[in-house]
């Protein structure tokens, strides 16, 4: 279903939702834009450059209590009983969930995330204006991809928003709202998706990627590739795919945190045995699952193109130029042993 | 639907000291009917929580054929080995699993075995030999050359003298140079040194290897050098550090390989196929 929504009954649409929904949506926050739970439709933004932060905390939280341990009973915290909404994600965000549901929504079902899944509406904003990190088109997307959303809107100017149906729960949100749309829509539609696209000039080739990661594991180039990185993770924690995690408990609760692969403690054993400890094999472990051991085990890429780990480098490590580097068929020593 | 990361309840029911720093955990399971289908394979493993410290993963030691109970054999090492070292007889504590893919019963049926443990590594191996013991027909001749670093290290000791005793079972223990004292009646060298020394033939036979990395690199030079093995002759375990047992947290894969769940069970030939990531 498609309709042509006034800006101003769009708000009066989140106004209404407010009372059965959580509305999580893109904010200011002293210069800098965050997803969050609002409780005023003025405090929403309607057109900005990606959130530094992905939606994925709203899945998977940096922090999450699991259980609590109460005089030898295990307890499993509660989860959320109120319907969220996410307003306003990004199709590459709203793609990346697609991509961890593998991960948690496989035969081993993660309660804690699927719950979560199962209770947020997810309404996407197109992308008009993309920016230089961006590389989205890459991975058979784009900025007005619908891929796992309920809703799409696209901005056509003039305080009018185009919205397309993706799912019975989106085309129940829609029905009844704005009118019909007309040719002219669809055509102006049509013409701003096509602008935003060929705003993306960077382009990686993942398929070649894969290719040249099979051959390259043990190629030189990742020495001299790695030595800017200082390991901080900040590339892991903003990705929206990124998603390891570590167990611990704290008190009597057991916690899941965030964790990632950049840092040595990731893969260190009790024992002290450590075999990912070098900072070339924890860099090269970033790449090689989400170009090489994710689309073997998955047959898809575990990336989106948003181009966080890019715009927020401190070192400004430029991540798909470092896989665009690698050199094809490397010559390397047969190994011993 | 099930939570696949809620441990369930056990109780310790006794508590073996192997060394100074190893014990065996015998627990059953509170639930009952938890306790009677609980079914599992040698060389799976299970996700031990002592509440309010945490939680880390132990292969069974114990065998499925003799059902009743689980066994953990646990060397002091970290924050939870120390915490699990302070249980008493009748505390509580929580497991899930198992996980992993065992190792390959079918396979191993109709054939010889060679069963080479170093230290804390003949625990899964146990659980492979009580298993091969309690349905002794299935399986051939029965080789276990087992090591550790000295006399007091040797885990099991008991029953170490039963299987010495069974029909079929061939077993040589051996500790490192130093470590043996004025009664010791075994071997004194590494273990692949006695492994090369005893040699069992690899006709029709199964090399199964658990201890030490440094150990398992050794076994399998000497076991497809001058021995004769065949890589697809020979399975290890690898260890890997582990926290959700299922393939999502990250952090044990070799390649596209996941330890948790792909293995921890690996053929020679499989861990050689892995190529440069191994």
């Amino acid at each position: 279903m498609k309709r042509l929504v006034r800006k101003e009954e769009l708000k009066k649409m989140l106004a209404e939702l407010m009372e059965n929904y959580d509305i999580i949506a893109p904010v200011n926050k002293e210069e800098l834009i965050f997803f969050q739970p609002i409780t005023k439709v003025e405090q929403i933004l309607w057109d900005y450059p990606n959130s530094l932060k992905p939606v994925k905390e709203f899945f998977l939280p940096p922090r999450e209590v699991l259980f609590q341990f109460n005089q030898g009973k295990v307890q499993p915290a509660d989860l959320p009983p109120k319907k969220r909404l996410i307003w306003g994600v990004r199709p590459c965000d709203a793609r990346s969930l697609l991509l961890l549901d593998k991960v948690f929504l496989n035969e081993n079902k993660d309660i804690y995330y699927l719950e979560k899944r199962r209770n947020t509406a997810l309404i996407g904003l197109s992308c008009n204006h993309p920016q230089e990190s961006c590389f989205c088109t890459s991975f058979s997307s784009g900025p007005h991809s619908k891929d796992g959303l309920d809703l799409l809107m696209t901005d056509l100017g003039e305080e009018t928003f185009l919205l397309e149906s993706n799912s019975p729960r989106g085309e129940k949100l829609l029905k009844g709202r704005g009118k019909e749309v007309d040719k002219a829509g669809e055509e102006k539609r049509e013409k701003i998706k096509e602008k935003a696209e060929r705003k993306i000039s960077r382009r990686l080739e993942p398929d070649e990627v894969l290719e040249k990661l099979i051959s390259g594991f043990d190629n030189p180039y990742w020495e001299k590739a790695c030595r800017q990185c200082i390991s901080c993770g900040i590339c892991r924690y903003l990705c929206p795919t990124c998603h390891c995690f570590d167990l611990a408990d704290e008190d009597s609760e057991r916690v899941r945190f965030w964790d990632g692969c950049s840092f040595p403690s990731f893969t260190k054993m009790t024992s002290g045995e450590n075999p990912k400890f070098a900072k070339k094999e924890r860099f090269k472990q970033w790449y090689y699952h989400k170009f090489s051991y994710f689309k073997q085990n998955h047959s898809v890429f575990l990336c989106v193109g948003c181009g966080r780990c890019l715009r927020n480098c401190p070192v400004k490590i430029d991540f798909s130029e470092v896989l665009e580097q690698l050199p094809a068929r490397a010559q390397t020593p047969p190994r011993e042993g | 639907m099930e939570n696949i990361y809620l441990p369930h309840s056990a109780i310790v029911q006794e508590i073996i000291p192997e060394t100074p720093d190893i014990k065996t955990f015998k627990l059953t399971f509170e639930d009952e009917g938890l306790q009677k289908d609980f079914t599992y394979l040698p060389g799976q493993f299970v996700e031990f929580s002592v509440y309010g410290v945490g939680e880390a993963p132990f292969c069974l030691a114990s065998s499925p054929t003799r059902p009743g109970q689980i066994e953990c054999t646990i060397k002091k090492m970290g924050k939870v080995t120390q915490a699990i070292h302070d249980l008493e007889v009748e505390d509580q504590v929580g497991i899930r699993g198992p996980y992993g893919n065992g190792f390959p019963l079918k396979e191993l049926r109709g054939r010889n075995l060679v069963l080479v443990g170093g230290g804390i590594g003949l625990a899964p191996l146990r659980s492979l030999i009580q298993n091969v013991l309690d349905q002794k027909d299935e399986y051939g001749d029965m080789v276990i050359i087992y090591g550790a670093k000295s006399t007091e290290d040797l885990v099991y000791q008991k029953e170490l003298q039963e299987w010495q005793n069974s029909p079929g079972v061939k077993m040589v223990l051996t500790v490192d140079p130093g470590g043996e004292d004025q009664k010791w009646q075994g071997e004194v060298g590494l273990v692949p040194t006695v492994l090369e020394k005893v040699n069992p033939s690899p006709d029709n036979r199964v090399l199964v290897t658990c201890g030490p990395p440094i150990m398992i690199r050794y076994v399998l030079l000497s076991a497809t050098g001058k021995m004769g093995y065949q890589p697809e002759q020979i399975i290890t375990t690898l260890e890997m550090k582990m926290k959700c047992g299922l393939g999502k947290c990250g952090r044990c894969n070799i390649g596209k390989i996941y330890i948790c769940q792909d293995g921890p069970v690996f053929t020679y030939q499989q861990l050689k196929d892995l190529g440069t990531e191994f």
